[in-house]
């Protein structure tokens, strides 16, 4: 009797438990359905030629398969050399801002000093400061860089000086978040390491770089590849500091355009072609920084959850 | 008053040097990329730029405020960011942490769901707003759009859902509102990726034995939910809602910052640009502070922290 009774019960919980991972399994996959869909679109419409986006028989599969669309996209776009150059800058600029955001955030979550509380305030108002307020004085400042009231006369617009001078000093894009991150992940980090180290006669500098940072890899790769995904996608600082370079953020921007002025003359390409040759180009952007992120994702997520924005 | 040397101890002093210095570039940065431009852009806006002799800020009083708070447009733009974010914060709130709640158990697959979910933070930062402009892709991808779901993407649940509700006896408001969050789902889960992290990182800090113990006393999963694990995340809950309604505010692809950006940069208004800014920053401040101030008398503090 009770054995009966007790394989009843447990066969009712595995019904339940089954009835709850499907329920999970349902709605987790239409969320993701929601945020795949889009890039799964782009992704097949690519491939087709303005005859297939006009033929009502075809959804997502084409009928002519084509490569053109990227073709003429990374065309427009000089899409080798334009690559290469965002490549480099990007990464500079998230080199420079993981350093800073690292020794800054160091610095407010490990030593007591005057002014410490008030820094952290300022790194949280960075955030909300709209970025227009302060980028059209820099803009006049670089323009023109005056230096103390020295006029030095040089203009650095243009140039990736002003956003790397952003980027170094803790002001670059939402660098405000990277050094919360970073201040919660070192706020929890064990002080028994630095004690030890001081022990052994380990100066602050010597624990910072011998200790602390070879423990961290996990936290400083997440805090890169943020700043690498951020700095990839920005169009506001760009173009403002540099609007008439060639960055891909910039030329991606202009693909839209530039295929309605080429076409005017010849007729070639109609309004649905300009669609597939711009929709090429946005992949051919993000094409790199997905690449970035399914090799670092693991990184990304588990950075997040440890760094704890928790702790 | 006396000397530094005789308040602290030598080993303070060396503390607070070591300090400064970790932290000198972020207050040189401050002096000469923060306050020096807000103090410009603040003249700015009180005047305009005399562009004609390299840059010479000229003030003369408050005249651009009143003339932006008569611009029609960029009223329309302000209350519409405002709508925006009252409408789009507890919904991307309350989703993220649904989801969250449901990546927490173990199952096959969850890496792969918690990549996916992620994903948005890329595809929707920055630039991607700008060049997502073209209207006939845009209407092609969109799966909740009508050429998707008449070729049977996503058909049927939109009714079912207002079927649903107009059998249900739920007010009109909140019927709407649960309408508004089903068609605008894409939007709210392209903004809700590291909401989710946060989430998913403050429900698996919980230590398991709170649930042990209340299991015990023969606790409903309805209790625990109120009594354990909304208590738990509200420290994150708190930051959450914070970072979402700043992130609304300052997100790039809206109106208002695209019609501050125009005037100032394009149409060269410098003086105009710099005010609507400046009014724009006050109302996300003082929301911001409100805000925090009142969710912080609910934030639960575990003692043994």
């Amino acid at each position: 009797m009770m054995q009966r009774l007790k394989r009843r019960k447990i066969s009712k919980n595995k019904l339940i438990h089954i009835g709850q991972s499907l329920i999970t399994y349902i709605l987790l996959s239409c969320l993701a359905y929601v945020i795949l869909y889009p890039v799964f679109a782009r992704l097949m419409y690519s491939f087709m030629t303005a005859a297939d986006l006009n033929d009502d028989t075809v959804f997502l599969f084409t009928k002519h398969f084509t490569l053109d669309n990227y073709k003429q996209a990374s065309e427009f776009m000089n899409y080798g050399v334009n690559l290469i150059k965002s490549t480099v800058t990007v990464f500079i600029y998230s080199v420079l801002q993981l350093v800073a955001v690292t020794v800054i955030a160091y610095g407010l979550a490990r030593f007591r000093f005057p002014g410490r509380g008030l820094l952290f305030v300022i790194s949280i108002i960075t955030l909300i400061i709209p970025p227009q307020i302060l980028s059209m004085p820099l803009y006049f400042q670089f323009q023109d860089l005056n230096i103390l009231g020295i006029n030095t006369g040089l203009n650095l617009l243009n140039t990736p000086v002003p956003t790397a001078l952003l980027c170094i000093t803790g002001l670059g894009l939402k660098s405000g978040l990277l050094i919360f991150m970073m201040r919660q992940y070192f706020s929890g980090f064990p002080k028994e390491l630095d004690e030890a180290a001081a022990i052994d006669g380990a100066g602050p500098f010597k624990t910072f770089f011998m200790v602390v940072l070879p423990s961290s890899g996990t936290m400083l790769i997440t805090i890169f590849l943020f700043s690498l995904v951020w700095q990839w996608t920005d169009g506001f600082y760009v173009s403002v500091f540099e609007p008439t370079s060639e960055y891909l953020q910039v030329v991606v921007k202009q693909v839209y355009g530039m295929v309605k002025v080429a076409t005017q003359g010849s007729g070639t390409v109609d309004v649905v072609g300009q669609s597939l040759i711009n929709n090429a180009a946005f992949l051919l952007f993000i094409i790199p920084i997905i690449i970035v992120f399914l090799f670092g994702q693991k990184h990304l997520i588990e950075g997040v959850e440890r760094s704890g924005i928790v702790g | 008053m006396k000397g530094l040397k005789n308040r602290y101890t030598s080993m303070q002093l060396r503390e607070m040097k070591t300090g400064l210095l970790f932290t000198l570039p972020f207050i040189i940065g401050i002096v000469f990329f923060l306050a020096l431009p807000l103090i410009d852009s603040f003249k700015i806006s009180l005047g305009n730029i005399n562009t004609a002799n390299g840059y010479d800020i000229v003030v003369n009083g408050f005249e651009n405020y009143k003339y932006m708070l008569e611009d029609v447009n960029y009223l329309e733009y302000l209350v519409d960011a405002l709508k925006n974010t009252v409408i789009n914060t507890p919904l991307i709130v309350i989703v993220s942490f649904v989801i969250a709640m449901l990546l927490k158990k173990e199952f096959v697959g969850r890496t792969f769901f918690r990549i996916i979910f992620f994903l948005p933070v890329i595809l929707s930062s920055g630039v991607m707003a700008e060049i997502m402009v073209d209207v006939l892709i845009e209407s092609i991808i969109d799966p909740t759009s009508a050429s998707a779901m008449s070729k049977g993407a996503l058909s049927g649940g939109q009714e079912l859902v207002t079927n649903l509700l107009l059998s249900s006896d739920i007010s009109a408001e909140i019927s709407n509102y649960i309408l508004y969050a089903q068609e605008n789902i894409s939007v709210v889960l392209s903004h809700s990726g590291i909401q989710i992290l946060i989430f998913l990182a403050a429900l698996q800090s919980i230590s398991p034995s709170l649930y042990e113990a209340s299991a015990i006393e023969g606790a409903t999963a309805w209790e625990n939910f109120w009594k354990i694990t909304l208590p738990m995340v509200s420290p994150q809950l708190l930051v959450v809602v914070l970072f979402t309604v700043i992130d609304r505010f300052t997100d790039m692809g809206s109106k208002i910052m695209s019609y501050i950006y125009d005037i100032g940069f394009v149409k060269l208004r410098f003086g105009d640009s710099m005010a609507a800014a400046w009014v724009y920053f006050a109302i996300i401040g003082i929301i911001v502070l409100v805000l925090y101030f009142i969710l912080k008398r609910f934030v639960f503090t575990y003692e043994e922290r």
